[in-house]
């Protein structure tokens, strides 16, 4: 969730703060409905907003986002009568669906969710009560990045961040949610998102024990790349794949694995709010949404996973979704929070 | 160079950048006087003060002290003291630890430093204030804390930066008699700086007038104001007609000039060539007035333009007849010509050693 | 006459407002507590008593203070130091070096923080230069990503906060004072010991308290230099909104750390006060 949250975090909420950035991506002509989307940059760009006003005789007003607390912040304000269609990752459906914020889909109003890939036909966090609230539309993951000069292999373990040969070379990123589900991926807990009393203590044992071989946990998307590049780091827990072409752009041979034991997969969906207006003009954006050709210009134009066009996805690299834990709403973020903030206040041993 | 001076400014000038705020100058100063520098405020009297204090240093020349020249001696290795126009008292200390602060940087043990502001207290009159801080004391009170921190290391020059200026008129006559008589008392030199041309008449031995960044007069109050040696010194230190002429005549004695009084004869002096032109000058309390008709050797009938009352002595505007134009004031004590008014024939008549010729 | 009290109303009223309000529903918020992901209105003290509950909490709490207050005393003597030495200058050069030294204040701050990272980095200038000059053998990490390299990212990031009211506070001593002291007999180090110093210090005090109060804020300045060392109390606020999505619990300890820069605060106008009664 923390992909986008560029070191500009604290500028975000000053967006937040004064209503963010509102682009009417109309053209100025008298259309009879309105379509209201709160999405990220690069998911409803102009070509196809307009393909979409004149095949449906609509207007799109395009709100844009920098932060999931900020979507939350929109919604909640109004329950979700500002806007139709959100697009929002998995682990927040759960919090969504309980405030009443959404609405269930009818997917007999969604025929292009045929063209869905197999991993993204039936994902169990966008389904509440038998009903399906979201589609999948474009999905990350949190990956190893490493320094090729250093490894002449892919490390094939998370273990490497506690091998005392990288120590002091490795970084990881300051964030909760990433940090606890790797290390539990690495601990092989079963269940990352309902973790029991031990599983916390065993995964905080691990992550105190990280801080002896950890250079710094960097703050944002940027900044773990500038750190790396600065040189002196090997390894680190990666923000998502686009890093790996930023570091390279800056003379690092880098290069992405997703070790054996897995790693955070996340996909955003695109989902109608409890307040929509026209529902179903809705249903038409998201359905227009899963258009393979769509599908084909996320991948090659972000660098992220799409979830109809497979072959576009293999072209950029991307061909691991099934080795992917997708997220989920955890059991209580509060404690995660509280274990990574006592983590982190806790002297290296 | 006189022998018993304490201090000797020789050929002492300064400039900032090409603007000269001190000519070239030499003032001898002697041991003990009150010396008085008068002049208004851009006339280079603080410049003075200043270098011999040490916090600004000349241009040019040489500043002796009992004949060494002390122009790279730093402010703090003088042996003055000064009395700052703002006072310039240590806010964050009470009266005694200001006083004391000149003992107590030169590591006096702290017995003496008591027993010595005691003293020093009891003669400028605080000797109940010594707990105040500046802020809780009244100007004239500042005004003594300073005076007493400046004398109580017995400086050889106390200079004074216009210390009064600051007092309303009586604080500042009894600040005046308190400090001449300090100043006897204490047997120091001091060098006075004021703009108050009455200020100075009263306390100085002797007085410097300064004007344009150089020094226009050096004198005894007395001689100063009998004998002005500029325009200028005419002007500034007290009342003067201003009377413009022509030599005519320059010999056996005495010469002879024609102006606005007519012809006035004045003593002879070498320096005065036939027919140039010269400004007399002469005093409104050294001017008569005799009945119409008297015949007095140096006189010129006038008529009363205004009479102003002024308690004992009242000002008498008069205009000479035969210019009708020309005006001069007069000052008479009141009681002499109790019936005077506007529109009187007189005659004004003065003695020639009361005219002074300026060059 | 009803326009212009209006007029004033907005004037005095609209940013009394503008910050009050928020402030208020901080406070309000953090008496409140979440039940599941939605918040609860009721009345509580649940989030305070968490806060000394969890010794992770008020002990980062306590360090940040302690961050912040040493940050305070280096800006202090090192801005002290500056601010001196520009009083010292006459004439326009006095102003071109004070000039000079605020002109940091215009920088953007995350630029700031990345040009630190960039001389004290693996790579940095500094290594770079230690190398070259053959005191070490290789680039070394012991100037990024740790409590020191926090101390002095912060010092110098806030310094030109602390050089200002010093040099104001310096600005203030007339300076036939400084002439009265010389005038004493005290030579310049006297001067400075007796009279400088005692007269600027109550108001170079409040220029440290400034810095203390700004860095005691800074989460992102130790976030990235000062490595797995770099948690302050302001990232732990933060985890609470934007990761926690706890607001009462990230507003209460918003609360106490207002609390500990009203404080400060307090303490500064006290010693201004001081300043003008003594």
């Amino acid at each position: 969730m923390n992909r986008r949250e560029f070191l500009t975090s604290t500028g975000m909420a000053l967006v937040a703060a004064t209503g963010g950035l509102s682009i009417a991506a109309s053209v100025a002509r008298a259309a009879t409905k309105e379509l209201r989307v709160l999405t990220w940059e690069g998911y409803a760009d102009e070509q196809w907003v307009k393909e979409f006003e004149q095949a449906n005789d609509a207007t799109v007003k395009i709100s844009y986002t920098g932060s999931v607390d900020e979507i939350f912040a929109k919604l909640l304000a109004t329950n979700g009568d500002d806007f139709d269609v959100i697009a929002i990752e998995t682990s927040s459906y759960k919090r969504l669906v309980e405030q009443k914020l959404l609405q269930a889909l009818d997917l007999t109003l969604l025929p292009n969710r045929a063209n869905l890939g197999p991993t993204f036909a039936n994902v169990s966090s966008i389904v509440f009560d038998g009903k399906t609230y979201a589609v999948p539309f474009a999905w990350g993951s949190i990956p190893l990045i490493y320094d090729r000069k250093v490894f002449s292999e892919a490390p094939t373990s998370w273990s490497v961040f506690w091998d005392e040969n990288y120590s002091g070379r490795v970084i990881a990123m300051d964030d909760a949610t990433n940090a606890i589900v790797t290390t539990a991926l690495l601990l092989g807990i079963k269940d990352p998102f309902n973790m029991s009393a031990d599983d916390f203590a065993a995964v905080k044992a691990k992550l105190i024990d990280q801080k002896k071989y950890v250079l710094t946990y960097y703050a944002g998307f940027d900044d773990g790349v500038s750190i790396m590049a600065q040189g002196g780091v090997d390894v680190m827990m990666s923000m998502g794949e686009p890093q790996v072409q930023m570091l390279q752009k800056k003379g690092i041979d880098a290069a992405l694995t997703i070790p054996k034991e897995g790693a955070i997969g996340w996909i955003d969906c695109w989902t109608i709010s409890a307040g929509a207006r026209d529902v179903p003009l809705a249903h038409k954006w998201v359905d227009f949404m899963l258009d393979k050709r769509i599908g084909n210009y996320i991948s090659e134009k972000t660098g992220y996973g799409n979830t109809t066009d497979l072959a576009a996805n293999e072209k950029i690299g991307l061909n691991y979704a099934d080795r992917l834990v997708f997220l989920q709403a955890p059991e209580d973020q509060g404690k995660r929070i509280d274990l990574w903030n006592e983590v982190k206040a806790t002297p290296a041993p | 160079m006189p022998q018993h001076a304490i201090l000797n400014l020789v050929g002492v000038s300064k400039s900032y950048r090409d603007v000269e705020v001190l000519q070239p100058t030499d003032l001898a100063i002697e041991d003990g006087e009150f010396i008085t520098v008068l002049g208004p405020s851009g006339s280079g009297k603080t410049t003075i003060l200043r270098m011999i204090g040490g916090f600004t240093a000349p241009t040019s020349g040489q500043i002796l002290f009992q004949g060494r020249d002390i122009v790279d001696v730093p402010t703090f290795q003088r042996p003055f003291n000064t009395v700052f126009q703002d006072y310039a008292l240590f806010p964050h200390m009470r009266v005694v630890d200001n006083v004391g602060y000149g003992l107590r940087v030169r590591g006096v043990a702290k017995a003496e430093i008591a027993r010595k502001v005691a003293e020093v207290l009891q003669i400028v009159d605080l000797g109940d204030k010594a707990d105040r801080f500046p802020n809780a004391l009244s100007g004239g009170q500042r005004q003594r804390v300073a005076l007493a921190r400046a004398i109580i290391c017995e400086p050889k020059i106390v200079l004074l930066d216009e210390p009064l200026a600051a007092l309303d008129a009586e604080l500042r006559r009894s600040m005046q008699d308190f400090l001449k008589d300090l100043q006897r008392r204490i047997k120091t030199t001091f060098i006075f700086i004021t703009h108050d041309q009455q200020e100075a008449i009263s306390m100085a031995d002797r007085i410097v007038v300064m004007n344009h960044g150089k020094i226009e007069q050096i004198g005894s109050p007395r001689e100063i104001y009998r004998r002005p040696g500029s325009e200028f010194v005419a002007r500034f230190f007290g009342e003067n007609n201003l009377i413009p002429g022509i030599v005519e005549q320059n010999a056996a004695g005495e010469a002879c000039i024609d102006s606005a009084l007519g012809r006035v004869i004045v003593p002879r002096d070498a320096s005065l060539a036939v027919g140039s032109k010269v400004v007399m000058a002469v005093r409104p309390e050294h001017i008569k007035l005799v009945p119409a008709g008297s015949t007095v050797s140096q006189s010129v009938a006038a008529e009363v333009r205004s009479v102003t009352f002024l308690g004992a002595t009242s000002q008498i505007a008069l205009t000479i007849a035969p210019q009708g134009n020309f005006a001069i004031r007069v000052s008479l004590p009141t009681n002499d010509f109790p019936s005077l008014s506007v529109g009187d024939q007189v005659v004004a008549a003065w003695a020639p050693d009361d005219l002074t010729i300026l060059h | 006459m009803i326009r212009w009290s209006l007029v004033r109303l907005a004037v005095y009223g609209i940013p009394t407002l503008l910050i009050l309000c928020p402030m208020g529903l901080f406070l309000l918020s953090s008496f409140w507590s979440m039940s599941g992901n939605k918040m609860s209105h009721s009345w509580t003290l649940a989030n305070y008593r968490a806060f000394f509950a969890n010794a992770s909490y008020w002990g980062i709490y306590l360090q940040t203070i302690k961050l912040a207050g040493i940050v305070a005393l280096f800006g202090l003597v090192s801005g002290y130091i500056v601010a001196y030495l520009i009083w010292r200058q006459r004439g326009p050069l006095r102003y071109m070096l004070l000039l000079f030294s605020v002109i940091p204040l215009a920088m953007n701050y995350i630029v700031k923080i990345y040009a630190m990272r960039g001389i004290l980095g693996f790579n940095g200038v500094l290594n770079s230069a230690l190398v070259w000059s053959g005191l070490l053998a290789k680039p070394s990490t012991m100037f990024v990503f740790n409590q020191t390299a926090v101390l002095i990212a912060m010092a110098v990031i806030y310094l030109p906060f602390a050089i200002l009211p010093i040099f104001l506070s310096l600005e203030r001593i007339p300076h036939s004072l400084v002439e009265a002291s010389a005038d004493l007999g005290a030579p310049p180090g006297q001067t400075f010991r007796r009279v400088v110093l005692p007269l600027s210090l109550p108001g170079s005090v409040v220029g440290g308290l400034f810095v203390m109060v700004l860095s005691l804020g800074d989460f992102l300045t130790p976030q990235m230099v000062g490595g797995s060392q770099g948690f302050t109390f302001g990232r732990a606020i933060w985890s609470q909104f934007g990761m926690a999505f706890n607001w009462p619990f990230g507003a209460a300890l918003a609360v106490m750390l207002l609390l500990a820069i009203a404080i400060i605060l307090i303490a500064a106008r006290l010693l201004t006060r001081y300043r003008r009664t003594s």
